[in-house]
């Protein structure tokens, strides 16, 4: 009864600090909305994260035909957003970060495309832009890779067929009849076909087209293929296959508050410490063991509400998913909750003063949060920082809360977690009784 | 104005803070360790990814001239270990140590893998990936590019008419130069040449493609923010302790008493920045751009930003530990929706417009500007616009409602 009085006190405390709980509680919905309008998920859909990269093409005097052919074929991916300019718009485009980048095309393409001539095709890239601009050469060397096969299969092949003997008039004539839309491609190709030049072009044209039939139908046919298994998706999808972000980004960053909201409720002892109250309380029948249970007890129930707030919060803002059954989130959430009180309360009790405590406490929570998967997934940490992540308790509730909501598995499924965080709760505790008697013995809290 | 009073405030504070050493761990080492940690964590944007290789695992059950060949483009590669082992694993193995992360990739050749390229024969062979891994999506462009070429070689030789069959029907070829075909497969005809722009174009991988480039600069506003607002509760104590009331019955106006607030904090600030911004060039080479002037605008405006935003924080909460709380909360915000966790390119097109109006997007887009752009004072009139704006929004709201706070 009389921890039960103890741990009603604290809490009525607690309740009285409206802006801290606003802070504690509003804040990580604030931070996972934002996060939300940023990279999509839940009733925001997928519509966040990068948008179409707007890119700008070069080129001086490509026919019309092949110009509205590249911006529908690039604007059909649904990645790019396509505008033409000249080399001098492009450029100041680019460097000013209106566009991600400039696909610049070599001048008398088309005519230099039917020689043996070298062709260069240069990427601009904005200095500000380094993720979109990547994106958009990684695209474009992708798809050239494959021509640039087709082309040393077809010049290994028919060697003679070497496209140097293609004269300067017969490329003219290549360029003139591409030129325009089709229509005018039409009566270009009716128009000349009197002409001596264009029926050789157009001998040599079928012997080609023949050539490039049989290439491009074998290489329709793949010999060796690379059947690609993916690793499965973070999260569970839902009905139109998507990820709903918010069942990573609000576990984590509950958890995060919680380590400064549970580092408070353990600095407590030495406010107590320092008005006096603690002093007093010990004096009376109260046992020093009784004291330290109620003010765990309090830190852990203040800590659970805090956490289960959050996330019903989250499963009716941004249809956070709450687990397969009704059991395994609140036992994450409890154990989360006692092995982070664990941690901070033995911070605590080996601090000297309040000023320490805090400055300690927040170092631990800012680097814990590094380590733990708070701030970035685990899995994309370098070996040796996954390694140390491990022996921060939340990186085990990050994990045990990642199966519930994110992956929807149950404890009983994978019980790790949870069961190394009620190891770390019964260790911590015991050492933290521990370490309480041992310093009110010796008067360290006197 | 008594500049004797301002004066003493100031040196009051710094004196104040830097006598204390936890501050210095707040002020200059949490910052670097931030940058240092988040730099492992994000890597290289452009190319690099954690700098520790990840295994990827090939199950070479084969061991023949077609599986070297496949192999040869991703041996010592720097994103990844290739090993190959001779022996195999079930699948399902691989899959699950791929699930978790203990290797970035694993392949499994068949035995008889090198018989059916040289036959043409259709085979699969199995990839496990995960596409989250700069590492695992490099192993997999490299081996579609090196099943490209030799799929593409089996291809042509499909189309070699056989011998004493007359001359070639249409679409056949008399012979396939295979040494020809590798040369121009290293050397293709058509050939992609990436640049990129700004001041430092012919320096290969430059500007903001190193995260620290983001992140050095990131974190020292990050911290001057968080320090400065996360003060604010120093004025709420002198406000409890009326040591604010004192100074008031002695020759100190409400001006003084701001100005020496500001002044203290925008100091400390800029002490703070200049540190780091040093500190971040030497242990991570970070280069600020051609524009020191802009540089120091920009540090200036901000450190002004913060410090009038300290004072009104300060004003406005009742305790202390509602000033700490309103100043994580703002810090928070304002770092998450400025582009200081991650760069504004990533987020949509509002969240960018909404990013670049605050101060931190504004001071973090400078910085960008700055270090890729080789932009100066007259390129970035805009941002330092927006940030002088904020600075003097901010600062008649924080005298005012000191005055309002020392009247009342």
């Amino acid at each position: 009864m009389r921890i039960i009085a103890l741990v009603r006190k604290d809490l009525q405390r607690v309740l009285g600090d409206r802006r801290a709980l606003f802070v504690n509680l509003a804040l990580p919905l604030v931070l996972t909305f934002i996060i939300g309008l940023s990279f999509g998920g839940g009733f925001l859909g997928s519509g966040g994260g990068i948008s179409a990269i707007p890119v700008v093409m070069v080129s001086e005097e490509l026919p019309a035909l092949l110009t509205e052919r590249i911006t529908e074929g690039l604007e059909e991916s649904g990645f790019f957003t396509v505008s033409w300019a000249d080399s001098s718009t492009a450029d100041a485009l680019v460097r000013e970060g209106t566009a991600a980048a400039a696909v610049v095309l070599p001048q008398d393409l088309v005519e230099r495309f039917f020689s043996a001539e070298n062709l260069v095709i240069e990427v601009w890239k904005d200095p500000g832009s380094a993720l979109k601009a990547g994106i958009v050469e990684e695209i474009l060397r992708r798809a050239l890779t494959r021509y640039q096969a087709g082309e040393a299969a077809y010049r290994a092949l028919w060697p003679d067929e070497e496209m140097a003997q293609v004269g300067d008039a017969e490329a003219r004539i290549w360029r003139n009849l591409l030129d325009g839309n089709f229509t005018e491609v039409w009566e270009n190709w009716r128009s000349a076909r009197g002409d001596t030049t264009f029926t050789a072009a157009a001998e040599r044209m079928a012997l080609t087209m023949d050539r490039h039939a049989a290439l491009s139908r074998a290489m329709g046919e793949t010999r060796i293929t690379l059947a690609v298994a993916d690793k499965a998706p973070a999260g569970q999808t839902d009905d139109d296959g998507q990820v709903n972000l918010f069942n990573f980004f609000l576990p984590s960053f509950s958890v995060f508050f919680l380590m400064f909201s549970v580092a408070g409720s353990c600095r407590d002892i030495h406010r107590e410490r320092t008005t006096g109250t603690l002093q007093r309380q010990l004096l009376s029948p109260l046992g020093d063991l009784e004291f330290m249970l109620a003010k765990w007890s309090s830190a852990v129930v203040q800590a659970v509400f805090q956490l289960l707030v959050l996330f019903l919060s989250g499963a009716l803002l941004f249809r956070v998913n709450l687990g397969p059954d009704i059991w395994s989130l609140p036992l994450a959430v409890l154990t989360c909750c006692t092995a982070g009180v664990g941690v901070f309360m033995l911070l605590a009790l080996l601090s000297r003063t309040e000023k320490i405590m805090d400055n300690l406490s927040t170092v631990v929570v800012l680097v814990s949060a590094m380590l733990g998967g708070n701030m970035m997934p685990i899995d994309a940490m370098p070996a040796w920082l996954r390694a140390v992540g491990h022996y921060v308790f939340n990186y085990w509730a990050n994990l045990s809360f990642h199966n519930i909501m994110a992956q929807d598995t149950g404890i009983a499924a994978d019980p790790q977690p949870v069961l190394v965080l009620a190891v770390v709760s019964l260790i911590l505790l015991a050492v933290n009784l521990l370490l309480f008697r041992s310093r009110v013995r010796r008067g360290g809290l006197a | 104005m008594n500049p004797a009073v301002i004066r003493a405030m100031l040196m009051l504070r710094l004196r104040r803070v830097l006598s204390d050493r936890s501050n210095l761990v707040w002020l200059f080492v949490m910052p670097m360790v931030f940058s240092f940690l988040m730099g492992q964590l994000m890597g290289d944007w452009n190319s690099g990814g954690p700098p520790s290789k990840p295994r990827f695992m090939v199950y070479d059950l084969d061991g023949g001239p077609a599986a070297d060949a496949l192999l040869a483009p991703l041996t010592d590669n720097e994103r990844f270990l290739l090993v190959r082992a001779d022996t195999t694993v079930a699948t399902v193995q691989a899959r699950a140590a791929v699930e978790h992360s203990r290797i970035t990739a694993a392949l499994f050749l068949p035995s008889g893998f090198s018989e059916a390229v040289a036959a043409g024969q259709p085979l699969e062979i199995e990839l496990f990936y995960d596409s989250d891994r700069l590492s695992s999506q490099t192993v997999r462009t490299l081996l579609d590019r090196s099943l490209l070429q030799i799929n593409t070689v089996a291809m042509a030789n499909g189309l070699v008419q056989p011998p004493a069959t007359g001359a070639p029907a249409p679409g056949m070829a008399a012979a396939f130069d295979e040494a020809r075909f590798r040369t121009l497969w290293d050397e293709p005809r058509v050939a992609l040449v990436g640049t990129t722009l700004g001041r430092l174009q012919e320096e290969e991988g430059f500007a903001l493609t190193k995260s620290a480039q983001h992140l050095g600069p990131a974190y020292t506003i990050f911290f001057m923010l968080m320090f400065l607002l996360l003060s604010a509760k120093e004025l709420v104590t002198e406000r409890h302790d009326r040591t604010l009331a004192r100074l008031m019955v002695s020759r100190a106006s409400s001006v003084d008493l701001v100005l020496g607030f500001f002044l203290g904090g925008m100091v400390l600030g800029l002490i703070q920045a200049a540190i780091l911004l040093v500190l971040n060039s030497v242990a991570f080479g970070i280069d600020y751009g051609d524009a020191p002037l802009a540089l120091a605008l920009v540090v200036l405006l901000f450190a002004g930003v913060a410090s009038a935003g300290s004072i009104l924080l300060g004003s406005l909460a009742r305790t202390g530990a509602q000033a700490d709380g309103l100043g994580v909360a703002v810090t928070m915000v304002l770092a998450s929706l400025g582009g200081l966790w991650w760069p504004l390119e990533v987020v949509p097109q509002f969240m960018q417009t909404l990013g670049k109006s605050l101060p931190t997007g504004q001071a973090i887009t400078v910085f960008h500007d700055m270090i890729g752009r080789g932009y100066g004072l007259a390129d970035m009139q805009t941002l330092f616009a927006g940030l002088g704006s904020w600075f003097a929004v901010l600062m008649v709201l924080a005298v005012w409602r000191f005055r309002r706070l020392i009247s009342g």
